[in-house]
């Protein structure tokens, strides 16, 4: 059954393709009839054009006068005997080459027209407001010129660590943005950061006109935020340290309950600041969550051994616990580790090295080094340092000259001594107050020298402010103590 | 690759655009003939004029050096303000509290400018042949004060063909600060003085 199914659709199937065939055969024959017909009718033209016999267009010399269709027939003919290939890539209807290059793909006209491409109005507009927006560029930087260069004279000084130099530059650029309408917030950002690593830390009120509290989240004031919480955290630190401290401060050494305060200092690493007086803007930053510093803890323990009169091992001790404590704020150790360095005869060198580091305009260095060689009896030595000090104009010059009172009351040239005291007292007065330190080094030089008129002078001035001149010079002026043990006991200093 | 120089082409399109009208000036300029007009296509051709093969050593100069140069003026002004105020002074608003445009718009047109501009690839081609080809007839003297020149456009087209040409743009902008402070303060104060 199925064999005989299959055997008839495949008959069908024959006869279908048959008839394909034969139809498609039948349409190749009467292409081919017209390829034929086709190949007379161009074969006849050309020989005719070839012979110059062809017809011209009925319509054509109907219409336009016999010198036109003359030429356009001419250039009829022209066309059609150019090939394909010859023609001008341009127009398409000319023959392509010139003149002057044969090879060219353009026809004459053509290539005279793109050697002067022409341009769109609109690229004209644009390219001119291009170049308005170069000259209100220039314009603005012209405006801007001195505010950048203030700015980058501070940038230039912050680079060479001069940070008291930088900060005067950077409040100076503050000065002239605000008379020029800037609003710089990058040069404020750098301003309190100078101020920051100088220990200035009141930074919050001088951010919260000038930068948007949305931008301390971003991360170019990352840093700036960071620094923000941290002197938020000290001047807590720092006010919770007063308050415990504070009430003892002109008391005498005697009567400072010294264990009871240095427990209440301790006991603050285990408290959080409440009750903070804040300065809150609206729309202001508000810090993180301040909380109490060690380091500043270390500090203010520092200063209760100091008020006690403690021994230098005491104040060393305690001034070793700040740089454990935070190893980054030079700002509270660094004088008093260097000052006690050199008391207790250790090397300053690399604390005088970590504070020029810090601040390259910083005296402080040097003047530990004087100290240094004078307490190590090496005064000629540190007579010279502190003179070039005080040749080269240093902000501490006042204090250089003490120490150099003091080196030469341990060479036993008190005139000299006497000279260097009343030039440091001198400068320090035309400057503001001397200090306490520097009226009683003026009045053991007076003594040393025997200049009583001078003696008496000091002892008014500390009568004025309701003190009195220090108990070494009393005594040393009594005669119940010597230089020597002024000058190379304890302290080592007035 | 040709998707990253288009991509870049497009972020810089007030370069590209700078670019192909500076080329365009000096085909014009010189009598080049431009086969294809377009200044912003989506090939290789984007920021560049598609003109004639070029042969003589003055207008295969001219056409790399021209667009270059221009380009280069308009980049540096506004790259220069556009950078001070933005990352020296970081003017990102004005004192009114509103978003400091005119700074980023400087910035990103004078990056664009500085991003477009070396010529293509052929035209830096065609410059070498016909400065330092063996059949070039340039005087020795010419080779070599157009040396320095000619390395910059060079190199600068092989870089641009793969887009870093922004990358340094974009970090010559962060430079500028730098380079303004070794002699702006100088300058201004000696203005001053």
């Amino acid at each position: 059954m199925d064999e005989q199914k299959e055997k008839t659709q495949g008959g069908a199937l024959d006869e279908e393709t048959l008839k394909e065939l034969e139809n498609a055969k039948a349409l190749h024959d009467e292409m081919e009839e017209l390829a034929a017909v086709f190949q007379e009718e161009l074969d006849r033209t050309k020989q005719e054009a070839k012979e110059g016999t062809l017809e011209k267009p009925q319509e054509a010399s109907e219409e336009i006068s016999e010198e036109k269709a003359s030429e356009e027939a001419q250039d009829e003919e022209e066309s059609t005997e150019i090939p394909e290939d010859c023609l001008c890539d341009c127009c398409g209807t000319n023959r392509r080459g010139t003149k002057e290059n044969p090879d060219s793909l353009y026809c004459e006209e053509c290539e005279a027209g793109l050697r002067h491409y022409p341009f769109d109005l609109l690229n004209i507009i644009l390219v001119l407001a291009a170049l308005v927006l170069v000259f209100y560029g220039g314009f603005v930087f012209a405006n801007h010129a001195k505010t950048y260069a203030a700015v980058l004279k501070a940038d230039q000084l912050l680079s060479e660590n001069k940070l008291y130099s930088a900060l005067d530059s950077y409040s100076a650029a503050a000065n002239t943005m605000l008379n020029e309408h800037i609003n710089g917030e990058l040069v404020y950002k750098r301003e309190l950061l100078t101020l920051y690593k100088l220990g200035g830390m009141n930074l919050l009120p001088e951010t919260q006109d000038k930068i948007k509290p949305f931008e301390f989240k971003l991360p170019h004031f990352r840093v700036l935020r960071l620094a923000i919480d941290d002197a938020e955290s000290y001047m807590a630190t720092a006010a919770a340290g007063n308050g415990i401290v504070a009430p003892y401060e002109a008391k005498k050494p005697e009567e400072i309950p010294y264990d009871q305060l240095i427990a209440d200092l301790e006991a603050l690493k285990s408290q959080t600041p409440e009750n903070l007086e804040r300065e809150e803007i609206e729309g202001g930053y508000i810090p993180a969550t301040p909380s109490y510093r060690p380091a500043m803890i270390a500090f203010y323990k520092y200063y209760v051994a100091l008020l006690c009169e403690k021994d230098v091992e005491t104040q060393l001790q305690f001034a070793e616990e700040i740089r454990e404590a935070d190893p980054n704020a030079i700002w509270i150790y660094g004088s008093v580790l260097g000052d006690l360095y050199a008391k207790s005869g250790k090397d300053v060198e690399p604390i005088c090295k970590q504070l020029e580091d810090l601040n390259a305009e910083d005296d402080t260095p040097a003047l530990l080094r004087v100290a240094s060689k004078r307490i190590a009896k090496n005064p000629e030595e540190a007579i010279q340092l502190a003179e070039e000090q005080v040749k080269a104009g240093s902000n501490m010059s006042p204090e250089f000259l003490r120490q150099q009172a003091l080196c030469y009351l341990a060479l036993e040239d008190y005139e000299n001594a006497f000279q260097k005291a009343n030039a440091a007292f001198e400068m320090a007065f035309s400057n503001g107050e001397p200090s306490v330190q520097l009226c009683d080094t003026y009045a053991l030089c007076a003594a040393a020298a025997q200049k009583d008129k001078e003696y008496a002078d000091v002892e008014k001035i500390f009568k004025e402010s309701h003190m009195t001149v220090s108990s070494e010079v009393q005594e040393f002026r009594n005669g119940t103590r010597t230089l020597a043990s002024i000058l190379e006991e304890g302290d080592c200093d007035l | 690759m040709k998707i990253v120089y288009l991509i870049v082409k497009y972020i810089t399109v007030v370069g590209t655009f700078l670019q192909a009208f500076f080329e365009h000036l000096t085909c014009r300029m010189y009598g080049i003939l431009v086969e294809d007009g377009r200044y912003l296509r989506s090939n290789e051709m984007c920021g560049h004029i598609e003109h004639e093969l070029l042969k003589k050593p003055s207008t295969a100069f001219g056409i790399a050096f021209f667009p270059f140069l221009f380009n280069l003026l308009f980049g540096l002004v506004l790259t220069a303000v556009g950078s001070m105020n933005i990352f020296c002074l970081g003017e990102f608003f004005t004192v009114s509290g509103m978003v400091n445009l005119a700074s980023f718009l400087f910035l990103w047109v004078g990056i664009s400018c500085l991003t477009n501009l070396f010529p293509q690839i052929e035209d830096a081609l065609a410059l070498k042949s016909a400065l330092y080809g063996k059949d070039s007839h340039v005087n020795i003297v010419v080779k070599i004060i157009a040396a320095p020149i000619f390395a910059i456009l060079y190199a600068g087209a092989y870089l641009q063909q793969w887009g870093v040409t922004l990358l340094t743009s974009v970090g010559f902008s962060f430079l500028m600060p730098l380079i303004f402070r070794s002699f702006l303060p100088q300058l201004m104060a000696a203005l001053a003085a």
